[in-house]
């Protein structure tokens, strides 16, 4: 694969150092170089033009997201990827709308950050990530036990036709788009949530 | 100045009312009057003088076109007028029935007590004053026609000699009696009245700087609670944020076990920091406003528990700040409220823009509460909220039927924009 020049803006300094460390350690990727805030930022994308760019959202002098349309300007080919404290699909919606690729949070782990980046930098968008609801989850689980609608809702005292709407929305919001991709999503996180 | 002689502005359908008591007071004073002064006649062969009936029934009577005009009244000012106009009548009447009472005997003075009471009370200085010197002008101007033979002297009463053709003892009358006791009289309501007034005008303020000081605590509150959430996720959170990349990028050195461990913790630190922070105030609430928020809220309710929650709310532009935090605080308390205590599958939650008002509504279909049980601390404390800014929480329910809590904030919405 071809390397990946990404650029860092975080005003948190531990964060931009973990941030450097942490991408270093892939080969794939070269960071070319890291700003401060956003008027650093803008000038970075301008002198570097990095294919990738991880803008953090909350910023002194110019925030992430006031800042998207000028390293567009001083870089146009960067692809930005939003840096947020706040994982909340209302800020994912609200960087997508501003022209950036993507939210990730910067609590995401190292191997979902590469992805991301890797997805970014191919010209692919994030798509906002909405929780699953706790019923969703219960169905999403029962899934993975390998029941059928009509089991799962008699054990949950719901209709199975509710059971379907619920399979749905968690696909839709898994970006998953088979009933077996769902159960296969369910068999994977299903220790994870007995775990919880 | 308030039409209430010295006391503070008072606003018209008070006045009225008080005005409307008044009337009504006398019409059952007179009314009983006539009724009793009828059983008298009619049974006993006391020689009344029939004017002396028939005046008080004029007086009884007069009080049903001033009622109406009292109550046509659209302005304070004429109102007023009205009134004194009111009294300006009654003192022409009293001073007939002080003449059929011998009125320059003195007693004729008692008459007119109340009247100059109630004007000096309820009127503004210039009417009441005018209405006394109008009482006193009347008095004099009957025991002088007395005095001169203009009009007979007529009395109820025994009276040894005829003091009424008493130069000195008129002029005592008129001096003494009316003039003394009529302008002391009318002075010392309207002094009472203006220690009154100056008492209440105190406790009003009093009590606006009281609302104002709750108002800048609340302010003051939000802020705190701002800046303690943002420090918690900014800084708290961020070095969290910063010890975890830091771990990933010891992966290569550390047991993969051990760096899932420790990795999961920081995680369960920041789900911590996070809910915390969340909490005490989303930063989304800033950031991007209510509407936002709410679907974030009912997210997060959702995630949490089984709780089914619906929106329904039109996109709008961005509502004062203030109002968007008290609005966001009534919708979590109350389903917070309805998670804890309702027994509840579903929760509606809509807001609405009302001409002049905001309204969130919260509905669930639990198990209801009787609404005179004691409220929550939460609640009472949204409704205090609520309030201080004109706004209003009603709170409906009943036993086995869901509950509703409804929170108006008034706020003026652009009409063009709500189609």
């Amino acid at each position: 694969m071809k390397q990946i020049r990404v650029a860092i803006a975080d005003d948190h300094t531990l964060v931009r150092a973990g941030l450097v460390r942490l991408l270093s350690s892939y080969p794939v990727i070269k960071v070319v170089g890291t700003a401060k805030d956003g008027a650093a930022a803008i000038k970075l994308a301008k002198d570097e033009q990095p294919a990738v760019f991880l803008l953090d959202m909350a910023m002194p002098q110019l925030n992430g997201l006031a800042a998207i349309p000028y390293v567009k300007t001083a870089s146009p080919k960067t692809r930005i990827l939003m840096l947020s404290m706040y994982d909340e699909a209302e800020y994912a919606q609200v960087a997508l709308e501003k022209g950036a690729a993507g939210l990730v949070s910067k609590t995401i782990s190292a191997d979902d950050l590469y992805a991301a980046i890797v997805d970014v930098a191919q010209g692919k968008c994030l798509s906002v990530k909405k929780p699953l609801t706790a019923r969703e989850r219960e169905v999403v689980a029962l899934l993975a036990d390998g029941k059928t609608n009509d089991q799962i809702g008699s054990s949950l005292g719901i209709s199975t036709k509710t059971v379907g709407h619920h399979c749905q929305r968690a696909m839709e919001k898994l970006d998953i788009h088979t009933r077996v991709g769902l159960i296969s999503y369910a068999g994977r996180t299903a220790g994870l949530n007995r775990n919880n | 100045m308030g039409s209430f002689g010295e006391m503070e502005v008072r606003r018209l359908p008070e006045l009225k009312a008080i005005i409307l008591r008044t009337i009504l007071a006398r019409r059952i004073t007179l009314g009983l009057f006539a009724v009793i002064a009828l059983i008298v006649k009619l049974t006993s062969n006391i020689s009344y003088l029939n004017p002396l009936f028939y005046s008080p029934l004029v007086w009884f009577l007069i009080t049903f076109p001033f009622q109406y005009l009292v109550q046509r009244q659209k302005r304070e000012r004429a109102l007023n007028w009205v009134h004194a106009g009111f009294f300006v009548a009654e003192i022409i009447i009293i001073s007939f029935f002080v003449h059929l009472m011998g009125g320059s005997e003195w007693i004729g003075i008692s008459f007119y007590l109340f009247t100059v009471i109630y004007a000096n009370f309820f009127l503004p200085r210039l009417q009441g004053y005018l209405i006394t010197g109008l009482v006193i002008g009347l008095y004099s101007l009957l025991v002088l026609l007395e005095y001169i033979g203009a009009i007979p002297h007529r009395s109820l009463f025994v009276i040894v000699g005829e003091p009424y053709r008493s130069l000195s003892y008129n002029l005592t009358t008129i001096l003494a009696g009316a003039v003394g006791i009529y302008a002391t009289l009318a002075y010392t309501v309207r002094s009472f009245t203006r220690i009154y007034a100056s008492k209440n005008r105190a406790l009003a303020n009093r009590e606006l700087q009281l609302a104002n000081l709750s108002k800048q605590l609340l302010v003051a509150q939000e802020e705190e609670r701002r800046r303690i959430a943002r420090q918690l996720h900014d800084k708290l959170g961020q070095s969290l944020a910063a010890i975890k990349l830091h771990l990933a990028s010891l992966r290569a050195y550390l047991p993969e076990e051990e760096e899932g461990e420790i990795s999961q913790i920081i995680d369960r630190a920041i789900t911590e920091t996070r809910t915390l922070a969340y909490s005490i105030r989303p930063p989304l609430l800033d950031d991007l406003g209510l509407a936002p928020s709410l679907r974030r809220l009912a997210e997060m309710t959702e995630t949490a528990s089984l709780l089914q929650v619906s929106l329904h709310m039109r996109e709008k532009p961005r509502l004062p700040e203030a109002i968007e935090s008290l609005l966001f605080s009534a919708a979590q308390e109350a389903i917070e409220n309805v998670r804890k205590h309702a027994h509840a599958k579903h929760v509606n939650v809509t807001l609405r823009y009302e001409t002049g008002k905001v309204v969130l509504s919260v509905e669930d279909d639990g198990i209801g509460f009787r609404p005179r049980d004691p409220q929550g601390l939460g609640l009472q404390g949204l409704r205090e909220r609520v309030e201080l800014v004109g706004g209003q929480v009603l709170i409906s329910s009943t036993p086995g039927n869901g509950s509703q809590v409804r929170v108006e904030v008034p706020h003026e919405t652009d009409s063009r924009s709500d189609s």
